[in-house]
């Protein structure tokens, strides 16, 4: 990477007409120039980016800005360096808010949601939960780990956990044909959205396409446990108005929430460090996911709960706050 | 400004990496004053078709096949920036010299304008067959309007003014009709003799010519607004360009004949054109446009209605007149000149 710096610098002044240009930072590069500052990408994979060129395209709307490449003076959306192509982009400096801005948020999700598709072959993830659950309990109980108090949540918990397994088995089971499914690209964050003139402005990375489904969900668990229970329902009544999300979203968003991750880790944490001076933490820190993703689950249902959804998450593993 | 307005064009000029020290609103057109220049911004709704048609004539004017003043890029390389059902597209300023209120100076730009632009982009001849056949259609049309409105008001005890305007000027528009309908019945009936099909030449067409739609600085003229251009048979156009003239023009004191030499200096007519359009152009379509919206809401007055048709008939039969004299001149030109090579050719032998 080294050796095209000497010629990055001129070239990009010549190629995008920058009058003023210096190096911010090398890792994201980040250059400052006289019309703001710009990220530059690095691309080895030309078919990548090309797709990334479609998929922005496939992305452009009227609400919100997108991460698209600069063309050059003659009109390319990148320029070739040895064996990089290299690509210009915004880079606004100002991190988005989430509370205040979720209608926008919601347009965000909606373009996503309905445009950023593609055919994937199937849920890539291993769909048997139930059974790793039961296997991992048994494992545990045999080692002798379970006893102290978060041995005792975990055998609590086994029971409601197996049943959140099972939901998302059962949810995740319903998807595995080949289906043009809603994909991000592998280092998409929609925490690395930024604020431009009062509208939001997603960047879109520089990875091979993945799910979608699992950064969604995270995205939305995450603004529950910082903004609220409130703020995540102003979203969804947004979503709603945009048009609600189809079955295959629902599904797989909440199988994700099912997904007792929280179970797994603690038993984890356990396997690993039997004695741990952060445990109370740790069990704090497992209580309130559960709770929160129970919450969620709830919230979700009562705005986009499709026929034949199967048992409530209430159902399944009760409430740590109610207890 | 106001704030919500002045948030949406700044996110429009993101799109250039434009920051507006100044902006100033002039209803869909916004002036852009910053340190790189000053620039218009066009506000407007667009169709997918139209934006289109803009990316079709783009690589044209860049080749400078065309001398015209086209959206400048942004930076992701867009012509057409679109946000909450608007569409912008963003053009250098232009101090314009000529006021909009000078029609005469703009028509004269517009047709050598016109001429270049039909010109540059000219293709080869392409069968016309069916233009003939829906020209003969349309005039049929046209006449048995006319015969109907002359018929209604005939029968009335008391015509109004205007009906009787009209009834004075039925010789004229029928006698019009007729020859162009001939001239149009007679080359579909050879064709249908086999007789070969006629053809007339193709090329990139503007689609709303109009004196607003040429920017004037100084010396320099510039076609805009081409979101409705596609490749047509020029000379409908360029009939479309003549009659429109007629109507906007003065009908007294308009060079006709400098119009025309500006317009076929820039793009010379084939034999056939020139006949077509000639003929074309008899078809008196303003005044029946005029009937149609006496007959239909009369919004205005009778007098109005009464000097309308005065002042259009005037400028029809002036375009007419003057547009048979040039091409007569032109033809009388071309003879003496073959004359003389001929005479040359056999004074060398």
């Amino acid at each position: 990477m080294n050796d095209i710096l000497h010629f990055l610098i001129p070239a990009l002044q010549t190629q995008y007409r920058f009058k003023e240009i210096q190096v911010i930072s090398k890792n994201p590069m980040i250059v400052g120039t006289e019309r703001g500052l710009k990220k530059i990408r690095f691309w080895t994979d030309e078919r990548l980016l090309r797709k990334h060129l479609n998929w922005r395209r496939n992305l452009m709307n009227d609400r919100f800005f997108l991460d698209r490449m600069y063309v050059n003076q003659s009109g390319h959306p990148f320029i070739r360096m040895g064996r990089y192509s290299v690509t210009c982009h915004d880079a606004p400096p100002d991190r988005a808010e989430f509370s205040g801005n979720e209608a926008l948020w919601a347009s965000v999700c909606s373009v996503l949601l309905k445009r950023s598709r593609d055919l994937q072959s199937g849920y890539d993830r291993p769909i048997d939960l139930r059974t790793r659950a039961k296997f991992s309990f048994e494992q545990a109980s045999r080692t002798g780990i379970l006893s102290g108090e978060a041995g005792k949540l975990i055998s609590t918990c086994y029971s409601p956990a197996c049943a959140r397994a099972g939901q998302a088995d059962l949810l995740r089971s319903r998807h595995q044909r080949r289906s043009r499914s809603f994909i991000v690209p592998m280092d998409f964050s929609f925490r690395n959205c930024k604020a431009l003139l009062g509208t939001l402005f997603v960047e879109l990375g520089q990875c091979k396409p993945v799910t979608g489904y699992q950064a969604l969900a995270r995205f939305f668990l995450e603004q529950m446990v910082a903004e609220g229970e409130a703020s995540l329902q102003r979203l969804f009544i947004s979503l709603k108005k945009e048009g609600p999300p189809d079955r295959e979203t629902s599904d797989l968003l909440r199988a994700e929430w099912f997904e007792p991750k929280e179970w797994f880790h603690l038993l984890t944490l356990l396997s690993n460090q039997p004695e741990s001076n952060r445990r109370k933490e740790e069990i704090q820190a497992f209580k309130a996911v559960w709770d929160q993703k129970t919450r969620l689950i709830n919230l979700f249902d009562s705005f986009f709960s499709q026929p034949d959804d199967g048992r409530k998450a209430g159902e399944d593993g009760g409430n740590f706050e109610k207890h | 400004m106001e704030t919500s307005r002045n948030i949406e064009i700044n996110r429009i000029l993101f799109h250039y990496d434009i920051f507006p020290l100044r902006l100033t609103d002039q209803g869909n057109m916004i002036k852009a004053e910053t340190s790189a220049g000053v620039f218009a911004l066009k506000r407007k709704k667009m169709t997918e078709k139209q934006i289109g048609r803009l990316y079709d004539v783009y690589p044209l004017i860049r080749s400078l096949v065309i001398d015209s003043a086209c959206p400048l890029p942004s930076k992701y390389g867009d012509l057409v920036v679109k946000w909450d059902e608007n569409s912008y597209y963003l053009m250098p300023w232009f101090e314009e010299t000529v006021p909009e209120s000078d029609l005469r100076e703009r028509y004269q730009r517009l047709f050598l304008k016109a001429g270049q632009l039909h010109r540059q982009t000219m293709q080869k001849e392409a069968d016309a067959s069916s233009l003939y056949g829906s020209a003969v259609q349309m005039l049929r049309a046209q006449q048995s309007y006319w015969e109907r409105f002359f018929n209604t008001a005939e029968h009335r005890v008391y015509p109004s003014p205007f009906e009787q305007i009209v009834l004075g000027y039925a010789p004229s528009a029928l006698g019009y009709l007729q020859r162009a309908l001939v001239f149009f019945s007679q080359n579909v009936s050879k064709q249908r003799e086999g007789e070969s099909g006629r053809v007339l030449r193709r090329a990139l067409c503007h689609g709303r010519l109009s004196p607003l739609h040429i920017m004037i600085e100084n010396e320099k003229s510039f076609l805009i607004n081409f979101e409705e251009s596609k490749e047509d048979f020029y000379i409908l156009e360029t009939a479309a360009l003549f009659q429109q003239a007629s109507v906007m023009l003065p009908p007294d004191g308009t060079e006709w004949d400098r119009l025309f030499r500006d317009y076929f200096s820039s793009c010379p007519a084939s034999d056939e054109e020139a006949s077509f359009l000639f003929h074309f152009l008899l078809c008196p379509r303003s005044l029946s446009h005029l009937i149609n919206q006496y007959e239909g809401k009369r919004e205005n007055s009778e007098l109005w209605f009464t000097k309308r048709f005065i002042r259009l008939a005037r400028g029809h039969d002036q375009l007419i007149r003057e547009l048979e004299k040039y091409f007569d001149d032109q033809k009388q030109q071309k003879e003496e000149q073959e004359k003389e090579e001929q005479e040359k050719e056999e004074d060398k032998n």
